[in-house]
């Protein structure tokens, strides 16, 4: 290939005639310039070659005599092997190893990502088409959902209540707290997210709410379960007590001869249709009880049954 | 997936014969190139190169030598064509997401598409 001819100058033009041409032909094709023509490339490295013959007085005297051809003044091939080691190689390669640092933006933002792609598309949709599409509006789009976390007592998350949540606009939602409710559940209150577009409906609002936990009652599904400490006298002989239940205090029977251990359920006292099941704890008087010492000094239980009687078969089989 | 190497300021500047270390120096220090470490240049010797970083620097080279850009000049430039870059990977996404749609809904989209491409009135 003629390197006069691939320049567009005349044999006898000098050197700034070549430099500007060249310039020009530079920058039409640098690859770089080009990231969709995978035929720049070539085209840049003819230039290139003949630019270097032709900027060369020496190499050009000897080119214009005959003595070498045009590609005797090939230059080095470029880049790490393998490659072009061309920019656009890397710029548009999401897996090459730094990719994104160079992106617009990057050093104050990180480069782009797929939330700035939502945000685009957000944007773009939201214009209705963009500039010129001479559509009034665009389509409608739902609102952007928001997510809000609230905490809740355990007998409110228990019995079901309304919540107020005052949002950090200002504005004011009341959440309606469902009897039952879990720990770590997300309520999802339909319409309440931010404002659609062009008609578009609202997004939804998402609570998540936290319960936190009560120093008596603890939960098991739906029933309730509490530890309900007795005398001694009350355990032996029976006894009627007061025992708090989520819906209010309840009386309950004790039957005579009731054990550390005992549970004992209160019908449809736990949550929905759930019950309060009450573990009795036999507690001991806190002083000194000489006459119940002697008494106990004294006694042959008539039902003398051991109960560590099963400890010892439990204990063998692990071995 | 080939072992990753990094190259380091001296081996760079080997790489492009008419590129001198002085100059890659000064390139990092504004920020035109962003190799691995601490770009105050008082750590030359801890810079290490991507390859990405390195095709940067031939790009700045043709910039300079090749297409005559002036040094006050090439900041603008880098900065567009960075912009193209990124323009392009945010189309890459765009088509991405596009692609994963239904078929019929790819399909409205060609159709639009090409109404907003003929001719107005």
């Amino acid at each position: 290939m003629d390197p006069y001819a691939l320049l567009g100058v005349a044999r006898d033009a000098d050197e700034k005639t070549i430099r500007s041409a060249y310039r020009a032909l530079a920058k039409k094709h640098h690859p770089d310039l080009n990231p969709d023509k995978p035929e720049a490339e070539a085209k840049f490295k003819e230039i290139s070659a003949a630019y270097a013959l032709l900027s060369d007085a020496e190499k050009r005297a000897r080119f214009d005599r005959g003595e070498i051809d045009a590609t005797g003044a090939e230059t080095p091939p470029r880049g790490p092997a393998g490659g072009s080691g061309y920019y656009r190689q890397y710029a548009g390669d999401p897996f090459a190893s730094g990719h994104g640092r160079y992106s617009a933006g990057a050093e104050d933002f990180g480069g782009f990502d797929h939330d700035d792609l939502e945000s685009l598309l957000r944007r773009a949709f939201n214009q209705g088409g963009g500039a010129g599409a001479g559509r009034a509006g665009g389509f409608p789009l739902k609102g952007q959902d928001a997510h809000y976390s609230l905490t809740v007592d355990f007998l409110t998350a228990a019995r079901g209540a309304t919540r107020r949540l005052t949002l950090p606009s200002g504005q004011v939602l009341d959440v309606n707290i469902p009897a039952g409710l879990k720990d770590g559940q997300a309520l999802r209150l339909a319409g309440k997210g931010g404002p659609g577009v062009n008609g578009g409906p609202h997004g939804d609002a998402f609570v998540e709410v936290t319960v936190s936990p009560h120093p008596l009652y603890r939960r098991d599904g739906d029933d309730i379960i509490i530890e309900l400490p007795v005398t001694l006298k009350e355990a032996v002989l029976g006894a009627k007590v007061k025992v708090p239940t989520i819906h209010g205090s309840v009386m309950l029977a004790i039957p005579p001869r009731s054990s550390s251990g005992t549970r004992l359920r209160l019908k449809g006292r736990g949550i929905r249709e759930g019950h309060q099941v009450v573990e009795l704890k036999v507690a001991l008087p806190a002083g000194e009880e000489p006459e119940l010492a002697a008494f106990l000094e004294g006694w042959t239980p008539r039902h003398d049954t051991n109960p560590r009687a099963g400890l010892a078969d439990l204990d063998r089989e692990g071995t | 997936m080939s072992t990753l190497t990094l190259l380091t300021l001296e081996a760079v500047s080997a790489r492009f014969p008419d590129v001198g270390v002085q100059e890659i120096r000064w390139w990092v220090t504004q920020g035109w190139v962003r190799p691995d470490g601490d770009r105050a240049p008082e750590h030359a010797d801890d810079w290490r190169f991507h390859p990405v970083d390195v095709a940067r620097v031939g790009l700045i080279r043709d910039l300079r030598h090749d297409m005559g850009v002036a040094d006050d000049t090439l900041p603008l430039v880098l900065s567009l064509i960075d912009q193209v870059y990124s323009l392009r990977a945010a189309l890459r996404g765009v088509a991405g997401v596009l692609d994963r749609l239904p078929a019929d809904v790819r399909q409205a989209v060609l159709a639009i598409t090409e109404e907003e491409d003929s001719p107005g009135p």
